[in-house]
């Protein structure tokens, strides 16, 4: 796994930076076919292999920052222009489904374990006995792995003295959790849109960074020259940006939000609806229940683990109930997610929850493209707050289980509630859902996170986690202390 | 060896773009490292503008020298430099 912040996400975000900023200018239309050229001039270095790649591949970042699959092109020759109108026009809202950019994919060989050229056909030869499935011969003074015995264990590679195997892998196929990505016959990866979950490692871990997610920065622009949409934002904000949460606020207003709400208002009802919704399942004699907020692996369960299905909660998601309560509060305001997440971007077109979803990425990048430093500015307070700060424990793992046990302690009702974690989607993680619905697993509220370490992991995140965990629980601290002095 | 002050900046544009990763520099130091360090954060440098590999967010500066473009790898030897001697 690539770590959070590297080349391609720097180059990723300076893109949309130069994007946003022609955008906001409104001279878009007339620059955007130059982007490419300006950003890798002839005389200037390249990332890949020549300047003219470089240029080709920056065209179609350009098409997925504008909305469009880049799979959806049927002439190389249209220009960007012709996009980017499209996408003002109609101010659509680009599906949530991720596209590959098949020029900067690299086809990636095949994975399993090789022998290198340190192999020195030993006379020791770990590799061979303690493989257990005898996949290893020596031929010509070298070990050979039989592809077809291979189980892929990894004993050889563990036990040889020369370090000669090595694990081929292909990043985003080992990412994905559910097997969504294939090849196509030149090798190229393909996402199966039935399967794909939305979870975005893919995305994160291709290190040629060929795996784009739509977005909807250039509608969310104009609405901010508009003036009068709404900024939802999700927990998982806190320490994405520098300075406090309510720096961020005041940011997002100078940015041309209207009005801010804090998602964690909405999680506030997701808890207390979960709670209820946990006790009538046990007594109608259902001991397990999963949470329902994580859009990925509720799509997961839909799709790869049916069974788990009915055990998950039917309770709305803090998303939903706040895009409800902003729609009372403001209404005809446009909402905006701002969030991690991209698989949000499915949950609000089925639940109308929000008009449109950005990531904290891309709203860093409007903050860099309007010049907006949120160190330096005043605190505000958001038009729309959560109470305690207890809710804003959604944005990690634990969190949400933990807002819901609470709860139900603190009914009065000398009730307790068991949870369980699954933190991290992959293919043990299905295993165990589909274990628990047919009876094998622990009883209790099963929190499950697609994102290993929850939201403050996730795709469209800029603050390093570990940064992220410590503002939140500063933040979470705060507004219990704000809470005692009030009362 | 000796003390050395270790500034990542934490300017929007640095923070975002690497910035608050090098903010957990310590844990990829040496733990003996730890005590010569006094780690942090400051308004922006006004560097962010410029976009050459080398002057270019992250920005961070060592014992008051100014460093762009910095990764984790790279802050790591910088400090291992400055810290110097046999740290034990």
């Amino acid at each position: 796994m690539l770590t959070s912040r590297n080349e391609a996400g720097y180059l990723r975000t300076r893109l949309i930076e130069t994007i946003a900023q022609a955008a906001f200018e409104g001279t878009l239309m007339e620059k955007i076919d130059r982007i490419p050229l300006e950003l890798r001039p002839r005389s200037g270095d390249s990332s890949r292999c020549c300047v003219y790649k470089d240029r080709a591949v920056i065209r179609y970042r350009i098409m997925a920052l504008l909305g469009h699959a880049v799979e959806e092109e049927t002439d190389e020759l249209r220009p960007l222009a012709d996009y980017c109108l499209e996408s003002l026009s109609e101010r659509r809202r680009p599906s949530p489904s991720l596209t590959v950019l098949d020029i900067a994919c690299s086809s990636c060989r095949d994975g399993g374990h090789i022998v290198t050229d340190l192999c020195r056909g030993c006379v020791a030869r770990p590799c061979m006995t303690n493989c257990p499935k005898k996949a290893i011969t020596i031929i010509d003074g070298r070990a050979r792995i039989n592809r077809e015995a291979c189980v892929d264990c990894g004993k050889c590679r563990q036990v040889c003295p020369f370090e000669a195997i090595a694990f081929r892998t292909v990043p985003c196929e080992t990412a994905c959790p559910v097997g969504a990505i294939a090849k196509d016959d030149s090798g190229k990866a393909v996402i199966d849109e039935n399967a794909c979950i939305h979870c975005g490692r893919c995305s994160r871990s291709c290190p040629f960074a060929a795996i784009m997610e739509r977005s909807s920065i250039l509608p969310v622009i104009e609405l901010l020259k508009d003036g009068n949409a709404v900024a939802m934002i999700a927990p998982s904000i806190a320490g994405q940006f520098p300075g406090t949460v309510n720096q961020s606020v005041t940011a997002l207003k100078l940015l041309g939000f209207s009005k801010v709400a804090e998602v964690a208002a909405g999680a506030e009802k997701t808890t207390e609806r979960e709670a209820l919704e946990f006790a009538e399942r046990r007594s109608g004699g259902s001991a397990i229940m999963g949470t329902s907020c994580c859009p990925a692996y509720v799509r997961a369960v839909k799709l790869h683990a049916p069974e788990f299905a009915p055990l998950v909660s039917e309770t709305p998601t803090p998303l939903t109930f706040t895009g409800r309560e902003a729609a009372e509060r403001f209404p005809g305001a446009p909402r905006v997610f701002i969030g991690p997440c991209f698989a949000k971007k499915a949950e609000v077109l089925e639940t109308g929850a929000a008009e449109y979803v950005i990531t904290f990425e891309e709203l860093g990048a409007l903050f860099l493209a309007r010049d907006i430093d949120v160190r330096e500015l005043e605190e505000s307070l958001p038009d729309l707050r959560a109470g305690d700060g207890q809710a804003w424990g959604y944005a990690s793992s634990g969190g949400v289980a933990e807002n819901v046990a609470r709860y139900i302690g603190g009914s009065g009702k000398n009730l307790t509630c068991p949870t369980v974690s699954v933190d991290g989607l992959d293919r043990k993680a299905l295993n165990r859902l589909k274990a628990a619905a047919a009876g094998n697993g622990p009883e209790g509220l099963w929190e499950v996170m697609a994102c290993e370490g929850g939201c403050i992991c996730g795709p469209g995140t800029v603050g390093h986690p570990k940064i992220a965990l410590k503002a939140l629980e500063k933040k979470i601290s705060e507004g219990l202390t704000e809470e005692a002095r009030a009362s | 060896m000796r003390t050395v002050t270790v500034t990542v900046c934490t300017g929007t544009a640095c923070y975002i773009l690497g910035g608050s990763e090098l903010l957990t520099v310590k844990e990829k130091l040496p733990k003996r490292y730890s005590k010569y360090i006094i780690l942090q954060g400051s308004s922006c440098m006004n560097r962010c503008g410029e976009r050459s590999e080398k002057n270019r967010p992250p920005y961070v500066s060592v014992d008051g020298e100014i460093y762009g473009g910095v990764d984790m790898e790279r802050l790591v030897e910088l400090i291992m430099e400055a810290v110097g001697g046999d740290v034990c």
